[in-house]
């Protein structure tokens, strides 16, 4: 039996924890190695790192700093940020990465992509797509740090992700980043109706119920989530809090009724 | 001390980390006549069939293993793609494996899932343990481990496997054949249930 996914997402710029809010006002959570260990002792199924400053700044990623925080890391790992070269992924695989996520380079550089699925399995090979929602229920895809916008609509980016070989997707609506609005179910919904790859919803969780929408009721296959575990309480204090296993099987239960 | 193999694309980093969190020795191995340092040997492996192979073969590392287990009797454990590398063939790349254990690497078969899963296979799944040895003895209650993957091991021995999990149908988890062992999953990122299962590979003992 499978179970649901539930993945902490750990934002940082170089050594710090921090959380954005629609990819902008970043709030700084505390060490980022110290959140790590939390997170491992908590026992939650896969941790996902986005270097934010790397696409803005436009460095590679950080490998020998990512080595050290995998170091600290016994559950899944995957490691998102300025990734545009087969090399920069062979070195984090070294370090303890088990998928790389790729985002710009998929615009940029589509038969990176294709290659990167054939050297190292798509089973190792996330694409994020990052979205705008517009006023007129459309969707806009954005990439290199919501400084461009793709011509295409995002499922066809969906598509197109799934086409490459990509092993899972990652759907993150820009909107809901850090606004603990809930997730955009209605556009995981109908894109988890075009492709067969795992879906995994971002942005906007607020509560368990939203984590168990997006996995019973929007066909994801996992569902992440930066805020809800990081904040805690009426006035968002930092605490790292992750739901037990009774806690998420309640919320799972609930909704699937 | 335990010789984990790097054969270029893999995750000896988490391999090494989780070791060496348990207290148990370890060092990474590239070249094949280092094997011959080491008790005990893990593959560990992340990436495709085809591409791993060629790379074992390009420095005589796949003939080694084979004669460190088959001639030296050293126990190996294969994880993810290091264990399907063990078998005799693969469908990913058409391509011949270790031939270690009989058994071959099939995709997962989507048409014959009910109900019908994503592929790759990814995430935590409990497993159900069909033969008992000192590792399936030493698992915690209700062990979790963490699968990342598209293709499976199959087999016409009944005997082989060791644990199974399900996927849209049951499939090989684990097989072990002696003192040759592989896992689907990854115990180097399954946190104490991991830790677990290769402080008893570590630690077994085989009369």
């Amino acid at each position: 039996m499978s179970r649901e996914r539930i993945i902490p997402v750990l934002q940082f710029s170089k050594t710090a924890a921090v959380k954005t809010r629609q990819f902008n006002e970043q709030r700084y959570l505390g060490d980022l190695l110290n959140a790590i260990t939390i997170f491992n002792d908590k026992e939650v199924d896969e941790l996902l790192l986005i270097d934010v400053e790397a696409p803005r700044v436009g460095h590679a990623p950080r490998i020998d700093y990512i080595a050290r925080v995998a170091s600290e890391c016994f559950v899944p790992l995957s490691y998102g940020g300025g990734i545009s070269t087969l090399a920069q992924m062979e070195a984090l695989f070294r370090a303890g990465i088990e998928k790389v996520v790729l985002s710009s380079c998929f615009f940029s550089n589509p038969g990176l992509v294709v290659e990167a699925v054939r050297t190292f399995g798509s089973q190792a090979i996330s694409i994020c797509l990052d979205y705008r929602l517009s006023g007129n229920g459309l969707t806009q895809v954005r990439y290199c740090a919501d400084s461009i916008t793709a011509p295409e609509t995002l499922f066809h980016y969906v598509i197109k992700a799934q086409d490459a070989g990509a092993g899972e997707l990652v759907l993150q609506c820009i909107n809901r980043d850090g606004t603990k609005e809930g997730y955009d179910l209605q556009t995981l919904r109908r894109a988890s109706q075009l492709v067969d790859i795992p879906l995994v919803a971002l942005g906007g969780a607020k509560s368990m119920s939203d984590i168990a929408a997006a996995i019973l009721n929007a066909g994801c296959a996992a569902a992440a989530a930066g805020s809800l575990f990081h904040f805690f309480g009426r006035l968002d204090a930092v605490l790292i809090n992750v739901p037990s296993q009774s806690e998420r099987a309640a919320a799972i239960a609930d909704v699937g009724q | 001390m335990i010789g984990v193999i790097d054969y270029g694309i893999c995750n000896v980093g988490s391999v090494v980390n989780m070791l060496r969190r348990i207290g148990v020795a370890s060092s990474t191995i590239c070249s094949p006549e280092e094997l011959d340092d080491f008790e005990r040997i893990i593959l560990p492996g992340v990436g495709h069939f085809a591409t791993a192979m060629k790379n074992l073969q390009a420095n005589g590392m796949d003939t080694e293993i084979r004669r460190q287990v088959l001639e030296k009797q050293k126990p190996l454990l294969g994880i993810c793609l290091g264990m399907q590398l063990l078998a005799k063939s693969s469908e990913e790349g058409d391509c011949k494996g270790l031939g270690l254990v009989p058994g071959r690497v099939v995709r997962f078969r989507t048409n014959e899932m009910s109900p019908p899963m994503p592929v790759p296979n990814m995430g935590w799944s409990e497993v159900k343990v069909v033969a008992k040895n000192p590792i399936t003895d030493a698992l915690l209650p209700n062990s979790r481990f963490y699968f990342v993957h598209s293709y499976h091991f199959e087999t016409d021995s009944a005997d082989l496997p060791m644990l199974t999990a399900h996927h849209g149908y049951e499939f090989v988890a684990g097989f072990a054949m002696g003192k040759i062992l592989g896992v689907q999953f990854h115990p180097e990122k399954s946190h104490r249930f991991g830790a677990q299962l290769l402080q008893a590979f570590s630690q077994a003992s085989y009369v």
